[in-house]
């Protein structure tokens, strides 16, 4: 039971990236390699603000919040922006990449090498659910990313910037044509990836622990969770970042620990032969949908 | 071929050839009002940034010391610095340039095992001494194989000895192995294992993990599971931290004591362990740690104040590096100045023989003595490492001997 | 028949003899560098040599096949491992080696390319980073075999009795090296170039071109394994120590760094771009922390600097040097003549293509509705139908790019509704697009001599050892395609990029393309949309033309004028259904026909 909290938990913080992942994905049609540095910038920012300069925690997270906004917006506007029309090239790949070296090094360099111990919420209060040992903070995760993942999703259908996203995604040329800026609706994207990022950091980092290398391992994961739910769906990102944290706690009991990674690699390699838009697309969900529809 | 192609063809032949010219090879000073050339490698970025930084925290102290005092024989030291990044290749070809490019008489580190293994068979056959103050893994140091390696630091071997003569000692019944899958974790767990061995220890169970993964539960449980009362870790800092973590939320905290080679302490294990952190201890150099109460004393102090003085004191955005590793880097240095000086000369082989023949006669900074050897090129002994407390640190950064 | 190409090339020949020239400079250089350079640059450079190799790999793969991949410290990791193990365990000797690598590395490449069978783009890059992760652990855990993190040594290395000093190491991977960029060469150089860039391009098109554009793709990516392998074995043998912390992640971007900032699909670009990926950070040695910031600023600059990478910015000015060596515009006319063609057939019924029942049902909509449709040999059969009637869904079932929901497809009396696109076109069924699908990064010609491949009987050893067979099949495919180009005006175009021609000439382009195929049926989707009405003159006298030729035609078209005017006969489609058919004069006077198009007569485009 508590592996399956703990592997819930950890999924949650997967869906998140994934939710972010998609939102870019959905609007430019790449995947931002530097989120993942991202994500540790805020949780670093968070960290600073918490233990040097003594603020509240819901104040760190707003600037920690606002420094990933920042540096999302600058990402795009550096590395995204000026290669054009992005579905005939991989120029992406190297610029993102590179300004995830960038900050990492940044922040080796700002914050020193320790990895530093982050405040959990509830002051790392454990509840007894079913005989397991749950950390509360555990399941706000959990709370949160569904939160965030209900507040994205009733804001694209329900709102007009919303509607905008879904043009843009679609159709970029023709919502250029309806007088839909998709310039600023990609730049909005970015920023509230950005947002998201800091959340997701500040959340993991009491596990991970604060250090400019905590998102190493799991950075990839992001990536796997949302193609794992189809690339670019939110409901998606959250299945797949569920279904991916369940798997590695399951797998994580009966398999010796070096091995989790690459079992949990192949699983979701085999979902991917199976079902390559990811496990919305199969029948069992599709109920007559279009297949048009990315988001 | 015409003309015209023939004079381009020769142009472009003679241009490149100019370049030739500036890649022209090094070579070693030897003239006496020339500087003495150390190289440093070590990981100074990714994920071992923090022993690069340490080993090149205490070589500048040093050097900035003796370099004010008139330098080794009347002659300046030039530092080198390269970054391998922890990785083999890049290990090598930066020990390449800092030894046929730039032309060092010596180096200090490197930092990681497996870029050691990768470069020290180059540097015998260019017959350049270096000296290790942070890699530990056994194969490194073999007097025979790499007669110009030397290393002040305590190895695998020894640590893994210590750790379970200690253990033994103890009358623990049921001692589990932890350690991760990196070159350093299967490195030292087979020590361990072959310790366990000699002393006639049968460990309950041996669990491994991949380094840096941000769940640690699995390991915790297989201890939990196995109802060991004690287990031995080879695990770094951060990740030891998790899994007494992980053990603290499955309840087992009380009902084990763990002791983890030297890569486990770091300066903020306690904060990152939690509680469960009190029943964790490690090794350190005697020398290095203190009593309960008590405190560093002679040179050991004076050195901790310079280190306190040239880069702060420890905390959140101050200093973050544990200072016996500093002093470490710091010896590193002063042990070839004495040898260079006792010499007289920067000849690697009169160096090295002055090592070995009289190496206990260099009064250290990081330990007591060393015991170099024709045959043994390892600084210390067993004896020399004492289990430490790290659930608690003096000042921040001292170890308390448990 | 190549009497006037050396005085009528001038641009090309010009810069072909320079960048011979630089080349053989740059040859020579590395030939004599030994003896000038210290140790440290010898081995600094023979790891560059290294490197090019590795850069040459990834390029044929993602580069010319557009296979972008992330999983090139595994193929390298698989070849240095499996030659270690060769040489280092069992005592086998250098080549064996090599070989060993070649295997180990291309079994890796199957493991990813095989999933990626089904899966594209997004998925490939997150199977291949799996799959590197699970090579790392492999690596790491498989200890007897790969001695697991602590390393593996290598014995000296020895070749053909020799033991290799520094220098020998630094010819013999220059040896290697210069192989290995002639074999890229003569690859690119030949049909299979073509064929790799085609599928890049527009991988629809290539697959009615009959490429299969699956297994070429796992060719592709096969040869870069292949080649990843011989670089991992050489640097092996090099390092004499191999641990798992060089293959990894970072490992990887490095390489598809050098390929991108040199220039990916060009020959030159993986040289370009593993030398200044490895020189440039090593001029900032010494300051670590600087380094590594410019080195993630270089990438960002560089890459929106430069977007077809330092060799494709140099290659806009030199434009020239991708001409092809077959034909100019002026060459003398080859043997082929459109105007004497006729077309021969495997089969001499009456009806060429028999639609029976045809259905196509996407979710809830039923866009075709059981069709049946008969084509007779040797004539123009046209589609019409109103906007969303169905016509396109229809052809591309025909033509093999949807699959029926129900129904069936014969084809000269064999059942052609479960075959692929590439299937279809050995059979002898060539099409255009609605919407224009030439090849980008191919020239004008090219783009028609592509369609000549299904002649070829020159294989892969043929291309790239350049054998006479080889030769003299390009060389008549080229010529048959001029004189293509002759018939549609295009004769003086033939070596720009097709995006520079008007959307007329592409259209026509297109077509020539399909007619080189010869095919027997000619499925032409709306060619003449958006074409003016002398264009759409100069189509119609053209299918005719091709119908005289004795090939079928199936067209969709919206110009009621050209339809009637050129049609045998016509099938009217509206809502997916067959609601009349007929010859011209039945079509155009029936009333259910008049109210499908209700307002509608003269179409325009």
């Amino acid at each position: 039971m508590q592996r399956l909290i703990f592997g819930l938990a950890n999924g949650s913080i997967y869906s998140l990236m994934a939710l972010a992942i998609g939102m870019i994905y959905s609007t430019t049609g790449i995947t931002n390699f530097a989120h993942a540095s991202v994500i540790m910038l805020g949780a670093m920012t968070g960290y600073w603000c918490i233990a040097l300069f003594g603020l509240p925690y819901l104040l760190s997270l707003l600037i920690a919040i606002a420094v990933t906004v920042a540096s999302n917006i600058i990402i795009y506007k550096l590395c995204v922006e000026q290669l054009g029309d992005l579905s005939k090239q991989v120029g992406w790949i190297v610029t993102t990449f590179g300004a995830s070296i960038i900050l990492d090094n940044v922040a080796r360099m700002v914050f020193g090498t320790e990895p530093q111990s982050f405040p959990y919420l509830f002051e790392g209060k454990a509840i007894n659910i079913l005989g397991a040992n749950i950390m509360l903070h555990e399941v706000m995760m959990i709370l949160i990313a569904i939160f965030i993942g209900t507040i994205y999703e009733t804001m694209m259908q329900k709102t007009r910037f919303g509607r905008a996203i879904r043009a843009v995604s679609f159709r970029p040329d023709t919502a250029r044509l309806m007088g839909i800026k998709s310039e600023t609706v990609i730049l909005s994207c970015f920023a509230m990836a950005g947002a998201v990022a800091s959340v997701a950091g500040v959340l993991i980092a009491p596990i991970t622990f604060a250090s400019y290398t905590m998102t190493a391992s799991i950075g990839i994961k992001g990536f796997a969770a949302a193609l794992i739910g189809g690339l670019g769906n939110s409901k998606g990102a959250f299945i797949g970042g569920l279904t991916l944290g369940v798997i590695e706690a399951v797998v994580g009991t009966f398999v010796p620990a070096g091995f989790k990674d690459a079992i949990s690699f192949l699983i979701m390699i085999i979902v991917i032969i199976f079902l390559p838009g990811g496990i919305l697309s199969a029948k069992f969900f599709k109920k007559g949908a279009s297949s048009a529809e990315k988001i | 071929m015409n003309k015209k192609r023939a004079t381009r063809f020769l142009a472009m032949t003679v241009i490149l050839s100019m370049l030739l010219s500036g890649c022209g090879a090094g070579g070693k000073a030897s003239d006496s009002s020339e500087p003495i050339k150390i190289g440093v490698l070590g990981a100074l970025s990714g994920g071992s940034a923090i022993l690069g930084k340490q080993q090149q925290q205490g070589v500048d102290l040093a050097v900035k010391e003796i370099n004010a005092a008139g330098g080794i024989l009347g002659r300046q030291i030039e530092l080198s610095y390269r970054d391998d990044e922890a990785d083999p290749t890049k290990c090598k070809t930066a020990a390449e340039e800092l030894v046929d490019k730039i032309g060092v008489d010596f180096i200090v580190g490197p930092t990681n095992s497996t870029p050691a293994s990768a470069t020290i068979p180059y540097l015998q056959e260019n017959k350049i001494i270096n000296v290790m103050c942070i890699a530990s893994s056994d194969s490194i140091i073999d007097a025979q194989k790499f007669p110009y390696a030397f290393r002040i630091m305590l190895p695998n071997g020894l640590q893994a000895q210590a750790l379970v003569m200690n253990a033994k000692e103890r009358g623990y019944q049921k001692i589990a192995l932890v350690g991760d899958n990196s070159a350093l974790g299967v490195d030292g767990t087979a020590a361990m294992e072959k310790w366990c061995n000699e002393y006639g220890i049968v460990p309950i169970a041996n669990i491994s993990y991949k380094a840096e993964d941000a769940d640690m539960t699995p390991v915790a449980q297989s201890l939990k599971d196995a109802g060991a009362d004690c287990a031995l870790f080879w695990t770094l800092g951060a990740d030891g931290a998790k899994i007494v973590k992980a053990i603290e939320r499955l309840g087992y905290t009380d009902s084990m004591d763990i002791y983890g080679y030297t890569g486990m302490v770091m300066p903020n294990f306690r904060e990152l362990a939690g509680p469960g952190a009190s029943r964790c201890s490690s090794l350190s150099i005697r020398e290095w740690s203190v009593e309960p109460g008590g405190a560093l004393n002679g040179r050991y102090l004076d050195l901790y104040n310079k280190i306190i003085s040239e880069y702060g004191e420890y905390g959140v955005g101050k200093r973050d590096t544990n200072p016996s590793t500093v002093a470490s880097g710091y010896d590193s240095v002063m042990l070839l100045k004495w040898a260079i000086e006792k010499a007289g000369s920067t000849d690697s082989d009169a160096v090295k023989a002055v090592i070995e023949k009289s190496g206990a006669e260099y009064v250290p900074f990081f330990g007591s003595s060393y015991k170099f050897s024709a045959e043994d090129h390892d600084g210390y002994l067993a004896s020399d490492a004492v289990p430490v407390a790290i659930g608690e640190m003096m000042n921040g950064d001292l170890y308390i001997r448990s | 028949m190549q009497n006037s190409l050396k005085k009528e090339l001038p641009a090309r020949k010009k810069y072909k003899a320079a960048f011979t020239a630089l080349w053989s400079a740059l040859l020579v250089f590395c030939l004599v560098f030994p003896l000038f350079a210290g140790n440290y640059y010898i081995r600094f450079m023979t790891l560059i040599f290294i490197y090019v190799i590795l850069a040459v790999g990834y390029n044929i793969a993602a580069g010319y096949c557009g296979m972008t991949t992330f999983s090139a410290a595994a193929l390298y990791a698989a070849g240095a491992y499996a030659s270690a193990v060769a040489i280092g365990r069992y005592n086998l000797p250098f080549f064996a080696g090599i070989l060993a690598a070649i295997v180990v590395a291309g079994i890796v490449s199957l493991v990813i390319s095989l999933p990626a069978f089904k899966v594209k783009g997004f998925y490939l890059t997150l199977v291949s980073m799996g799959v590197l992760e699970i090579v790392q652990r492999i690596l790491v855990e498989w200890q007897p075999v790969t001695g697991g993190s602590v390393g593996l040594y290598l014995p000296e290395w020895k070749m053909l009795g020799f033991t290799l000093d520094k220098y020998g190491k630094f010819y013999v991977i220059l040896a290697a090296m210069v192989l290995i960029l002639i074999f890229q060469r003569n690859l690119v150089k030949s049909r299979w170039g073509r064929d790799f860039r085609a599928i890049q391009n527009n991988e629809v098109a290539a697959g009615g071109m009959g490429i299969n554009f699956r297994s070429y793709r796992m060719l592709g990516f096969f040869i870069n394994a292949a080649i990843s392998g011989i670089a991992g074995c050489l640097y092996a043998s090099f390092s004499g120590y191999l641990s798992p912390d060089t293959f990894g992640f970072n490992f990887t971007v490095f390489v598809l760094l050098m390929v991108i900032v040199g220039g990916g699909g060009t020959l030159s670009g993986p040289v370009v771009g593993a030398v200044v990926a490895t020189v440039i950070p090593e001029m900032f040695n010494t300051s670590p922390d600087l380094k590594q910031i410019a080195y993630g600023v270089t990438l960002i600059v560089l890459t929106q600097a430069l977007p077809g990478g330092l060799v494709g910015a140099v290659k806009k000015r030199f434009r020239a040097i991708d001409d092809n060596t077959y034909v100019t515009s002026e060459s003398r006319k080859g043997d082929f003549d459109f105007s004497n063609y006729t077309v021969t057939s495997t089969s001499d019924s009456n009806v060429i293509l028999d639609v029976r029942g045809l259905t196509k049902i996407y979710g809830g909509l039923t866009a075709v509705n059981h069709l049946d449709m008969t084509i007779r040999r040797g004539s123009v059969h046209s589609l019409i139908g109103p906007n969303g009637a169905g016509k396109t869904t229809t052809v591309n079932m025909i033509t093999g790019i949807d699959a029926p929901s129900e129904g069936s497809v014969v084809f000269n009396g064999k059942s052609i509704s479960e075959m692929n696109m590439w299937e279809l076109a050995r059979h002898g069924v060539s099409r255009t697009y609605q919407h224009v699908r030439l090849f980008g990064h191919l020239s004008v010609i090219e783009n028609v001599a592509i369609g000549a491949r299904l002649s070829y009987t020159h294989g892969l050893l043929g291309a790239i050892f350049r054998s006479k067979r080889m030769k003299q099949e390009e060389q008549a495919s080229f010529e048959e395609a001029l004189d293509y180009l002759r018939v549609i005006g295009l004769e003086d175009k033939i070596n720009i990029e097709p995006d520079n021609l008007s959307s007329g000439q592409q259209k026509l382009l297109e077509l020539a393309r399909a007619l080189c195929m010869k095919p027997e049926l000619l499925v032409l989707d709306e060619p003449c949309a958006g074409l003016t009405e002398t264009e759409t003159q100069e189509f119609s006298d053209l299918i005719q033309k091709i119908r005289n030729a004795g090939i079928s035609v199936l067209l969709i078209e919206h110009h009621m004028s050209l339809v009637m005017e050129i049609s045998d006969y016509i099938t009217v489609l509206d809502y997916g259904k067959k609601i009349a058919e007929g010859t011209p004069a039945e079509v155009s006077v029936n009333p259910v026909v008049r109210k499908a198009y209700l307002g509608e007569e003269e179409e325009a485009c």
